[in-house]
């Protein structure tokens, strides 16, 4: 904890010229960030006939709710949103976990032939995934898992991106932390459970953010597996929202664009509270 | 895994039974990736690699036509311009992301500074808006005729630029979109490896009197090679794939997929396009499989240059 | 030019306004299921197409009360792979789905020939759509709107500039007029505009020039675009390229905005490449210009020869997949013919396929063409257009001819030397003869 301090007191000690530059700098970068998001959030809000009104007004004469009202009656968008935060849910405590294991594993434990595997694995995430789509569906259809979760949530399991993002960062693990636990007898998952997993959790807590919007944005899969309307993601409610072709659709695709991206912001708040040094380092002492 | 350890210890006595264990441990902690792999990853890649020997295309029958493909492949002018796109739009992307990744993280680490969870979940704001909404605003910005960026250039005087069909600016123009979009995303691994780094370090590198910059390019940037590394190779294997943001901006119509002149080209959307909008199967997997060898080759590069151990 | 309607279809998700028009009255039914029939029947769909089909769902519900008719709308582009990967695994496939006409060679082999159906309408149908709906001598379904190629200009400006359409004959006397009107406006008004990857213009030429295929032949077996016929029509395009006030590549590309601030400026003053459903862009863009505009022939490749031009309306077609294929059918033609057809029509504006209605505005006079009888000359122009296939290749040919045609036109290749590379990469690539 105390590391953290001291690293970066250098931003404290500055001076105020220095610090202000800084600050100003954050502040030109965030308004490029932020500017689209702000624009989506207001085109929602904005009534339906100034939608196309150029230039685009910073603070909009009035507001309405009359978009997100017109979106729930043409869609079943709240449904939607449940089905989507199951799936991320779920695909966000399968891949964390799994990922973490084995990603831990290649960093940390030595076995036969564990280069050739990492390299393996490594590989599979190289052939792009355009030309696996028709093959992938023509498997499910043999299993009868088209119109089911199971082809969304099964296969993400084995997440090459993950276990080598879990592999590189375990590197940083002390060894000694691991072979004290060995000598207190601890078994192999229990140092993984015990031991590793507190360590980490910087890792975890980003590989939760990159599975969730991973999950929660895909629109390709949902797209290609699922039929029943019950069933439909977020994702897949806007693509039917925005494809209706009615009078005023722009305008509910954006009440439908930010309500769809409020959760993913939400996870990215909570997640990134876990980024917090010192538990490596006070774990050493 | 209990049962597994139950099983042995059968046989042999508590101890033996937990080396034994520890041998077999890490097998069975990379086994759930390897067994899903083989049951749904590895017949789609095989099916790929079969279906780019053949001349298939839309429902008909197939025919084996060997490695004709792959011959046609290497003396197409459009992959050849797609793979020239991609290398640049890689290389552009790829090396100011990383490196603004990189200081936005170490900037946003700092404990002291105010409103730092703000400033972090605005600069991952664009990973979170919709691409459509992306595209829009794209478009609303680099029309020549209604852009405001042009309108900025006009009010000093510079003629307008299609940004997005001139072929001198459509890579600078996808390379600005992708940095605008990703440098967010790349900054939470850079965050989150920051974390890595034990905190003791860089006391004593503050006792040895060095300042806030010498540390971060001696204890910083060394102590997160394997986080480094990592986007290097993710970026590289996401430029090859590289598709939403090409087709949003320059894919206006599915025959004319990389715009004017092919100028915005890139081995993502030309595989798509011979794919899903040509069904042409086996020439598009023929292509994919050029462009996996050549991320292979990349990747070990790069895991050969980062693997090397420091001083 | 660079218009069809995929490409509006694809950037706008169409134009359409309004509610439902009042359903019911179930039309002529064709021998179909019987009344007891059961189950649920799918449709796939993309908006532009499918109202008419949509529009008819309570009538066929009422007809079949046992049946659900459940319908999916998707994009323009996800609707294809989607059919596709459900065809070639054998299982997902919808009863009934919408699919763009140049791409239907891609799917025959998964699709329920309707051959049985074929003398009923081929009279119903204006031609050529029976055509483009059929290949190598099965027929797949009925397509939603015709799409003959016009040239439209405004009469106005021709007037102003002392230009009269009825001497334009041939596309050189198009090129001669451009000149004309530029030394007489001053290059204030282009007479018309060109882009250098303009397939649009150059499948008018193929079509002109004989050829039913635009890049193969009419049975899909041979690549024609080095034949010397389309070689000429080619030369004929670099000559109009070449042409003085010829507006090329005008910023921003034609597809959409540009094309319409130019046209709505006064600053082209003819479209020579207009599918049926584009007046309505428009009259929908520049409502001010009513009265100015007039619909004529294409000009032709040589003196006196074709006049017409063809593109790609969207086609309803039954998967084999599908146990209700009957039911399907019954539910096509209530779409496409009839109150359905009608339906499109008010919603979409689309020029109709379906000839009884096609016929009914053949007498009306439009106003924004100044009283011009349009649908007359659209029907003239279809009724000259050779039977048309387009191909399995089709998409992929139309890309590599657009690549060369940009080396033709600007010069770095002959129009010859061109088109025989064209048809070189696109034998290697597509494995053809």
């Amino acid at each position: 904890m105390i590391g953290v301090n001291t690293a970066h007191r250098s931003l404290a000690a500055r001076s105020w010229p220095a610090r202000l530059l800084l600050y100003l700098g954050l502040c030109v970068f965030a308004a490029a960030f932020l500017a689209p998001f702000y624009w989506m959030i207001i085109s929602a809000l904005r009534p339906q006939s100034e939608f196309y009104q150029i230039p685009i007004p910073v603070i909009p004469s009035h507001l309405t709710l009359q978009d997100f009202v017109l979106l729930f009656q043409r869609s079943e968008f709240g449904r939607g949103l449940l089905n989507s935060a199951f799936l991320a849910f779920v695909s966000v405590v399968l891949q964390v976990f799994f990922s973490s294991l084995a990603g831990y594993t290649f960093a940390k434990l030595t076995f036969r032939g564990k280069d050739v595997l990492f390299t393996a694995m490594l590989a599979t995430m190289m052939i792009p995934y355009m030309v696996t789509i028709i093959p992938n569906y023509i498997i499910m259809a043999h299993l009868g898992w088209i119109d089911t979760y199971w082809p969304l949530i099964i296969p993400g399991i084995a997440n090459a991106f993950g276990i080598f993002w879990m592999r590189q960062y375990c590197q940083s693990i002390p060894s000694e932390l691991l072979d004290a636990a060995r000598i207190d007898g601890a078994g192999e998952f229990m140092i993984y459970w015990r031991v590793v997993v507190p360590l980490i959790q910087p890792a975890l807590a980003s590989l939760a953010i990159f599975v969730f919007l991973s999950t929660w944005n895909d629109f390709l899969n949902p797209l290609v597996f699922l039929r029943n309307q019950d069933l439909f993601t977020v994702q897949l409610w806007l693509a039917v929202v925005s494809h209706e072709g009615n009078v005023g659709q722009p305008a509910i695709v954006m009440a439908g664009s930010v309500l769809a991206s409020i959760p993913v912001l939400l996870i990215f708040i909570f997640m990134q509270k876990r980024f917090v040094a010192g538990l490596t380092a006070g774990s050493i002492k | 895994m209990a049962l597994v350890a139950r099983a042995g210890s059968i046989t042999r006595s508590p101890r033996g039974a937990a080396r034994w264990w520890a041998k077999v441990a890490p097998y069975v902690f990379i086994s759930p990736f390897y067994l899903l792999f083989l049951a749904f990853g590895l017949l789609p890649i095989l099916f790929s690699l079969g279906v780019s020997l053949f001349n298939w295309q839309g429902v008909a029958q197939a025919q084996f036509t060997g490695l004709s493909n792959y011959g046609v492949l290497l003396t197409d002018p459009d992959f050849l311009t797609a793979l020239g796109n991609t290398v640049i739009v890689w290389l552009g992307s790829t090396v100011p992301m990383v490196f603004l990744a990189l200081a936005f993280a170490a900037v946003l680490n700092a404990q002291r500074l105010r409103l730092r969870g703000f400033f972090r979940t605005v600069y991952f704001l664009p990973v979170v808006t919709s691409l459509v909404v992306t595209g829009l605003i794209f478009s609303v910005l680099f029309d020549p005729s209604i852009g405001l960026v042009n309108d900025a250039l006009h009010a000093v005087g510079i003629a307008p630029i299609n940004f997005l069909s001139d072929p001198n600016w459509m890579k600078p123009t996808l390379i600005m979109a992708l940095l605008w979009r990703w440098t967010g995303n790349d900054m939470v691994i850079m965050l989150a490896g920051l974390q890595s780094i034990p905190g003791d370090i860089y006391e004593a590198a503050t006792v040895d009197g060095a300042t806030g910059r010498q540390a971060f390019w001696r204890i910083t940037v060394p102590l997160m090679r394997p986080i480094i590394l990592f986007d290097f190779i993710i970026s590289t294997i996401g430029a090859f794939n590289l598709f939403e943001e090409p087709y949003v901006l320059f894919g206006g119509s599915a025959g004319n997929i990389g715009g004017t002149q092919n100028a915005g080209l890139v081995t993502g959307t030309l595989i798509y396009q011979n794919s899903f909008v040509f069904f042409n199967f086996g020439y598009g997997a023929a292509i994919a499989w050029v462009v996996a060898f050549i991320i292979f080759v990349l990747s070990m590069l790069q895991l050969k240059l980062g693997n090397k151990p420091v001083d | 030019m660079r218009i069809n309607r995929r490409e509006f279809l694809q950037l706008t998700g169409a134009a359409a306004a309004g509610v439902a028009l009042g359903p019911l009255a179930g039309c002529g039914s064709s021998g179909g299921g019987s009344s007891s029939a059961s189950g649920t029947l799918t449709v796939w769909g993309f908006t532009g197409a499918i109202e008419g089909v949509q529009n008819q769902i309570k009538a066929f519900e009422k007809k079949y009360p046992k049946v659900n008719v459940k319908l999916r709308l998707f994009s323009y582009d996800d609707i294809h792979a989607n059919l596709l990967s459900a065809i070639l695994s054998g299982t997902g496939a919808p009863d009934l789905a919408s699919i763009d006409d140049s791409r239907l060679a891609s799917y025959v082999e998964g699709l329920a020939p309707m051959n049985a159906h074929l003398s009923q309408y081929q009279s119903q149908f204006v031609p050529p759509t029976i055509s483009l709906s059929s290949y190598r001598g099965n027929f797949y379904g009925l397509v939603t709107d015709s799409e003959p190629m016009g040239m439209l200009y405004r009469k106005d400006l021709w007037d102003q500039y002392g230009l009269n359409a009825d001497t334009i004959e041939t596309w050189d006397d198009l090129a001669a007029a451009s000149a004309k009107m530029q030394s007489a406006s001053g290059g204030k008004v282009h007479l018309y505009a060109l882009n250098d990857n303009d397939t649009a213009a150059y499948e008018i030429l193929a079509v002109e020039q004989g050829f039913g295929g635009f890049y193969f032949d009419t049975q899909d077996r041979k690549v024609i675009v080095d034949q010397p016929a389309i070689i000429d029509a080619v030369t004929a395009l670099k000559r109009l390229w070449d042409a003085p006030g010829v507006l090329q590549n005008p910023s921003g590309g034609y597809s959409g905005n540009a094309m319409t601030a130019l046209l709505k400026k006064g600053t082209i003053a003819t479209c020579i490449v207009s599918p049926g459903w584009y007046p309505q862009t428009l009259v929908q863009n520049m409502p001010e210009q009513a009265g100015k505009w007039r619909l004529t022939r294409v000009p032709a490749v040589t003196r006196g020869g074709r006049r017409a031009g063809y593109q790609y309306p969207t086609v309803f077609v039954v998967p084999n997949q599908s146990n209700m294929k009957s039911l399907a059918w019954e539910l096509e033609v209530m779409g496409l013919t009839g109150v359905g057809a009608r339906h499109l029509y008010a919603v979409d504006h689309v020029l109709p396929a379906w000839a009884p209605f096609f016929d009914e505005l053949k007498a009306k006079p439009d106003p924004f063409f100044g009283g011009q009888k349009v649908v007359e000359v659209w029907n003239a122009i279809a009724h000259d257009c050779p039977p048309i296939a387009f191909g399995k290749g089709f998409l992929q040919a139309q890309s590599i001819v657009s690549t060369h045609l940009t080396d033709i036109l600007t010069g770095k290749v002959t129009p010859a030397v061109g088109m025989k590379t064209a048809a070189s990469e696109l034998r290697s690539k597509l494995h053809l003869s």
